[in-house]
């Protein structure tokens, strides 16, 4: 188990000692039960049989370690300077705890045997308004806002307590009240702390305060929104949730894919019928809310669930009773509902009258939790990257390899649109395709497909380029294969929505892309025309394979590829050669425009538009 | 600072929370096996339990010299009111000593701070009788009897060192 690391910043606790152990610390360690690896300590550490953490701890102060004559002075730059260092990379700190009153000036022979190296305090230092700590705080929330940070004293909570509240702290953790739970408790609540269960891999900062968000929501027994791009893992995160719980996970977690069910089927999967309810109920069923009485049900792509059904739902959630379809008589049931959408659900409520506006509030009465999409924790890709290859090496019986840090390099530079579910695909074909290699190289990695927006876009920013994708190094052949091959009964009715233009679109843009290229195979150089005579009928020939073609009909192939469904006008109008052919098909074949847009059979409404 | 906050700050902040208290919050977890620290027993033996005796007299002291080292009267010895004669200072520094003592809470504060440092002397008491702390294996006594009394203890000092904090940090006039 990885433990968390804490950073305490503690003038007494801190400090160096010349000669022998920092005592103090040593016991505070013991009362917290957290390791010591400042690291600055020659004498055996002492065995904790179950640690909260691992800490850090830091003067605040130089010198590290003072001796008797020496003067001790705050030391703001150095703490931010330890801090940046300690929160730029994993394992970061979960939690950064600061003393309030630092005490200053020359260590004394009093002062010193009093406790080794502490300065006899100046006037000031231990007033309130003056305290180090509270700089400290207000420094630290500058400069890391991400980092949370408590304040650990003994002083009275009272005399900081709008302070340290206004200026960012998550909260004062008083010495001496029941240190260790209170402690433990700061971390679960406060700190930024993976996934010990190893569910959910990653830790990045945007990662860390999804999943403490998930914790504190999982404290109690209001509903909880989770939101993301499709294949962030917002299942996980739910069950991460609900493992939160006061329950511990033992009450049922159960799931209801509102994407993969039929609109008929909605309201009985939810609610259960009796017997008789509709044509084929057959016997009376019980719905997953009364599976998950006590428990959590979790509703993913809540913006697919038909009307009918949200009204029943936001009924049960109200009442807290469940009437099946066909029933008379409810039930009364405890759940908790956590749903998950990666629509802009909002936009639905009062756009399209599609999502009720009264439910979602409902749906978040516990408030809104968001995960990261995959670009914006690249920094965790390496450790999913070993994990799915390590998955796909088992489940295939391939031989086990390393990653390549070029490919990694690569895979951490790429958009993901599909996140993590892409990247676990991606890296599983990789593996089978190459089964008994010992190094992941770049090479054996094909980037995700754009999404379609993002393919869109880059079509209309440059159609003069071919897209630089993996698809544009692969052999015709295996780009045919994956496009008539793509498996479309596998996604949901959300994924098939208005996909026909798109896809046309594609089409059109791969066939003008396909023409241009059989052209220019087909230029003739001469003296006279380095650049190229262009020669249409021998291109046309080239593509369709025909043993003969005339020209006539070749005209009216190209005529007719540039009037295909979301052709693109910027590449038909950008590539000279294109324009070139098709100004001339024109002007051979004005007259035969319309009879062989007929042949084609184009949309008429659909010319002109691209 | 006066030089009575000085000496509650060494007591309180110094010794009492940033030592003793950490020490007893460990022995517990050392008592109850969550924690191993070879010669730890031995160090509690003979420095940390073994000052209460002599820390226990210095906070009686501390409480004692409260009402005369914290009153407004000592105000009269610093300037602007050192200016005045010495037929005033005696009786309005009197008067100003007495109001304070009647209408500002320092009765209640000294009350509770010195119940809290009678029963922490108690539990002290009882920890030694139950721990035989007079013998290096005062550990090796029925373990349940000595976590009680330690837990107790612990407690104590928590409160006294909460009673402790309340006092006032400058000095007021009511």
């Amino acid at each position: 188990m990885i433990l968390p690391r804490i950073f305490i910043v503690d003038d007494f606790f801190g400090r160096g000692v010349s000669s022998g152990a920092n005592e103090e610390r040593r016991n505070l360690c013991g009362e917290y039960l957290i390791e010591d690896i400042t690291g600055d300590e020659a004498e055996p550490p002492q065995r904790i049989r179950t640690p909260i953490a691992q800490a850090v701890f830091w003067r605040g102060q130089h010198p590290h370690r003072a001796s008797v004559g020496d003067t001790v002075e705050n030391d703001l730059p150095a703490t931010l300077e330890r801090i940046g260092a300690g929160w730029a990379e994993p394992p970061r700190w979960a939690l950064v705890l600061l003393d309030l009153c630092f005490y200053t000036g020359r260590v004394t022979l009093a002062s010193d045997r009093k406790a080794r190296g502490v300065p006899e305090g100046r006037t000031g230092d231990d007033d309130p308004a003056n305290y180090f700590g509270m700089a400290l705080l207000r420094a630290i929330r500058e400069h890391f806002p991400d980092l949370p940070v408590a304040i650990l004293s003994s002083k009275p909570r009272a005399d900081v307590a709008q302070e340290f509240s206004r200026a960012g702290a998550v909260g004062f953790l008083a010495r001496g009240e029941d240190d260790k739970d209170v402690l433990r408790e700061f971390l679960w609540r406060h700190g930024l702390i993976p996934d010990e269960t190893g569910a959910i891999v990653g830790k990045s900062v945007a990662l860390l305060k999804a999943l403490r968000s998930a914790r504190r929501a999982g404290t109690t027994r209001r509903n909880v929104l989770l939101r993301g791009e499709r294949g962030v893992g917002k299942e996980l995160l739910a069950a991460y949730l609900h493992r939160s719980g006061m329950g511990g996970g033992h009450e049922p977690f159960v799931t209801v894919d509102s994407g993969a069910l039929q609109a008929s089927l909605y309201a009985s999967e939810l609610f259960g019928h009796v017997r008789g309810a509709f044509t084929g109920a057959d016997r009376d069923r019980t719905g997953r809310l009364i599976e998950a009485d006590s428990g959590d049900l979790f509703l993913d792509e809540i913006g697919n669930m038909p009307y009918d059904a949200q009204t029943g739902l936001l009924r049960a959630i109200e009442t807290g009773e469940v009437v099946p379809v066909g029933g008379r008589s409810g039930r009364r049931v405890d759940v908790r509902v956590l749903s998950a959408t990666n629509e802009d659900i909002e936009v639905s409520t009062l756009e399209k009258g599609g999502f009720r506006a009264d439910l979602l509030d409902r749906l978040r009465q516990g408030g809104t939790i968001a995960l990261p999409p995959l670009r914006a924790r690249s920094e965790d890709i390496l450790e999913l990257a070993l994990g799915f290859v390590r998955e796909a090496e088992k489940a295939t019986g391939a031989r086990e390899r390393t990653i390549d840090p070029e490919a990694l390099a690569r895979l951490q530079q790429l958009p993901w649109p599909g996140n993590i579910r892409e990247l676990r695909s991606r890296l599983f074909e990789a593996v089978v395709a190459n089964r008994d290699v010992e190094l992941l190289a770049s090479e054996h990695l094909e980037a995700p497909q754009p999404s379609r927006k993002d393919s869109g876009r880059k079509a209309a920013a440059s159609h003069t380029t071919s897209v630089d994708t993996p698809l544009a190094t692969a052999s015709l052949e295996e780009v045919l294969q994956s496009m008539s091959g793509f498996d479309f009964v596998s996604l949901r009715a959300a994924d098939l929505v208005g996909k026909l233009p798109e896809i046309e679109a594609a089409y059109a843009e791969m066939l003008a892309r396909y023409l241009a290229a059989a052209l220019r195979t087909q230029l003739r150089h001469t003296a006279r025309a380095p650049e190229g005579i262009l020669l249409t009928h021998p291109a046309l020939v080239l593509m369709t394979g025909a043993e003969r073609l005339s020209a006539t009909k070749a005209y009216d192939l190209i005529i007719g590829l540039r009037h295909l469904p979301g052709a693109p006008s910027s590449v038909w109008d950008e590539d000279p050669v294109l324009r070139e052919a098709y100004e001339r098909a024109m002007a051979r074949r004005r007259p035969e425009r319309k009879k062989a847009r007929a042949r084609l059979n184009l949309n008429p409404k659909t010319q002109g538009k691209t | 600072m006066r030089e009575w906050q000085r000496r509650r700050g060494r007591l309180n902040h110094d010794w009492l929370k940033n030592q003793l208290s950490p020490v007893l919050g460990k022995w517990l977890n050392v008592i109850s096996g969550e924690v191993e620290d070879e010669g730890f027993a031995e160090r509690l033996r003979r420095s940390a339990l073994a000052e209460w005796p002599e820390k226990r007299h210095e906070i009686a002291a501390l409480l004692d010299d409260f009402l005369c080292e914290m009153s407004p009267r000592t105000l009269f010895l610093e300037p602007p009111l050192s200016g005045c004669d010495n037929e005033t200072k005696k009786w309005l520094g009197e008067l100003v000593h007495q109001r304070w003592v009647e209408t500002s809470e320092t009765q209640a504060l000294l009350s509770e701070a010195m119940y809290c440092l009678e029963q922490a002397d108690l539990a002290y008491g009882a920890l030694v009788s139950e721990g035989s702390l007079a013998t290096p294996h005062f550990e090796e006594v029925k373990l349940e009897l000595l976590l009680t009394a330690a837990v107790r203890f612990r407690k104590a000092c928590e409160a006294l060192g909460r009673a402790l904090s309340k006092f006032p940090s400058e000095v007021t006039t009511a």
